[in-house]
Parts: C-alpha cells; structure tokens; sequence
C-alpha cells in the first residue's frame, strides 16, 4: 500500500498543488476502506511526528482529510479518483486536494452550494451546521451533505473547487483544495 | 438487557454503555466510513435502556468525530431526550479545541437535556 503513495515533487497539471507547494504524499487510483485507513494513518503519523504543527491545528488538518477521503470512498469508483497533501511554507499553509469524477448534471449543483458556502461568514456556517445537524434528514453516506461545511468551518472558508473536462462521457473532473493555516513557525 | 463494551480502534470509539449504572460512556474517535452501522445498536440499547426509570448520564469525550458520526450522536441524544426519561450529558473536550467546544455548544443548544461542557487537558 505504502508504494502506492508516492512522495513527489509538485506537478502543474490544472488540478494539482498550487505553484511553489511541496507534495508531502499523494495517492491516485480507487478509494476503499483499507485505503482510506491507510492514508490517514499516514498523515497522522506525519503530523505526530512534525514538531511545528500544533496539536489543534493537527486536529483541524486530520479532520478535514479525513471528510476528503472518506467522501472520494464514496465517489470512486475508477482511478480518476486523487487525494494530495502539500504544504506551502511561503503561503504559512497544508493544502489537501481531492478530485473525483461528478456527473455533469450533479456539478452545476455542487459547485453553486460551494460558492453559497465560501460567501457566508463564519456565524452564519455553525448556524447552517447546526440547522443541518438538527435536520433528521440523512445523505446515501449518512452526513447529511455535512462535509462541505465541515470543511468550510475547518479551513475559515479557504475552500476552491475547480470543474474540468474527463474523458468518461458526460462527466467532469472535480477538484477541490482545502487550505488549512497556519503552519506555526 | 446487556452491557455494551466495545474497545476503541483507530476509528470507532470505546464504547462502555453500563445498565446497572445507566451511564453511557464513549471515547477515543468516532471516525467509520458507515456510522449508521456502528451506532444503530447503540442507540437500540439506549432506546430499551431509556424505557425503564433512574437518571441517565451520558459521557462523551471524543477526540475527533466525522459528520456521519455527529448525525449518529445527534439521533442517540434525541432519543433520550424524546423518551423524558431524567438524563445529563457531559461533553469533554481538550483545552484549546475550539472546534469541540463549538460542537459541544452546538448539540447543547439543540438538545433539550442538561449539558455539561468539561475541559480536559488534552
């Protein structure tokens, strides 16, 4: 498992780490369970053993892959399906970045409750948490479509997300980095 | 009716939910890809538990939990909470985790039963 993440310097593919970043791992194929055990292991371990990350900003960026990851189990079914983590220590700042196929139809939907997420403050984010939290209503994944929001609360709304063309029929690529700060100096 | 003691793995917590006492403690991390599997008979239990008399008291102290598992937490806190059986919750959560504290202050404003929010040192 572990040769299959790969430590790598950055690429510049459109829906990859951003320039100057530096890939600490990343993973592309099918996501399952043991998969997923895996690499968060991983990324434990690694904020464990990194002296400049404080334990509660290790918490933030373990929480936050594992929402990533355990959502691409859920949307991965080929080997379009990529998670990267990387750190920018010009910008103070870990990245994770998930990208899976969506269907075309489904990504209109997606991308408009991301950019409705990204304008609200953060009072207004654990309101709506809180109001889908009470909600009985549940996702296929039993979030209750939680993540996003989770993710957005985690990162203070530094979130992006990106649609690119996939070579399956009527489906895209979608793209989305998480931006954790800070690293402590 | 019997105990539940499940001991904590890299995702799911530790779970000691006592009849004779009428405590429910879980710990650790609550982190499974399918929490609707992991909780269901928890919150059975707890759904027998809450039909007998005697006052409920409910320990959480989670490290991490993943949304699956806040829905799954809400569902059991709801439960007791329908039941109107007598019943408190002691929320732990680590100094300097505001994102706990937050969520602790979240299912308190939600739940109608006594919160405690407890710090612990981490």
């Amino acid at each position: 498992m572990y040769s299959e993440i790969k430590k790598q310097q950055p690429s510049l593919s459109q829906c990859s780490v951003a320039q100057g970043d530096v890939v600490i791992f990343s993973y592309k194929g099918v996501f399952k369970e043991q998969t997923s055990s895996h690499i968060l292991n991983w990324i434990e371990r690694y904020l464990n053993s990194n002296p400049t990350v404080t334990r509660p900003e290790s918490k933030k960026i373990f929480k936050a892959a594992v929402e990533l990851i355990q959502n691409l189990i859920h949307h991965s079914s080929t080997s379009d399906t990529s998670f990267v983590f990387s750190k920018s220590e010009s910008e103070n700042r870990f990245s994770l970045i998930s990208t899976n196929l969506v269907d075309t139809k489904q990504s209109d939907e997606l991308v408009s409750a991301l950019c409705a997420i990204k304008t609200i403050s953060d009072d207004e984010l654990r309101l709506l948490k809180k109001s889908v939290m009470e909600n009985d209503h549940r996702s296929d994944h039993g979030g209750g479509g939680m993540g996003l929001l989770e993710l957005a609360k985690l990162s203070n709304g530094n979130i992006e997300s990106e649609l690119l063309p996939a070579a399956h029929h009527d489906k895209l690529l979608f793209c989305l980095s998480v931006h954790l700060k800070p690293i402590q100096a | 009716m019997d105990n539940i003691i499940i001991p904590g793995t890299s995702k799911t917590p530790e779970v000691s939910f006592i009849v004779e006492a009428r405590t429910l403690n879980l710990s650790g991390r609550s982190i499974p890809e399918n929490s609707i599997e992991f909780y269901s008979s928890l919150i059975s239990w707890t759904d027998t538990l809450c039909n007998s008399e005697g006052v409920v008291e409910v320990n959480i102290n989670l490290e991490y939990f993943n949304t699956s598992s806040s829905k799954c937490l809400m569902d059991l806190l709801k439960r007791i909470e329908s039941s109107n059986v007598e019943a408190h919750v002691n929320w732990y959560y680590e100094e300097d985790d505001e994102d706990m504290l937050e969520a602790g202050e979240d299912y308190d404003a939600i739940i109608d039963l006594p919160f405690k929010l407890i710090i612990t040192g981490g």
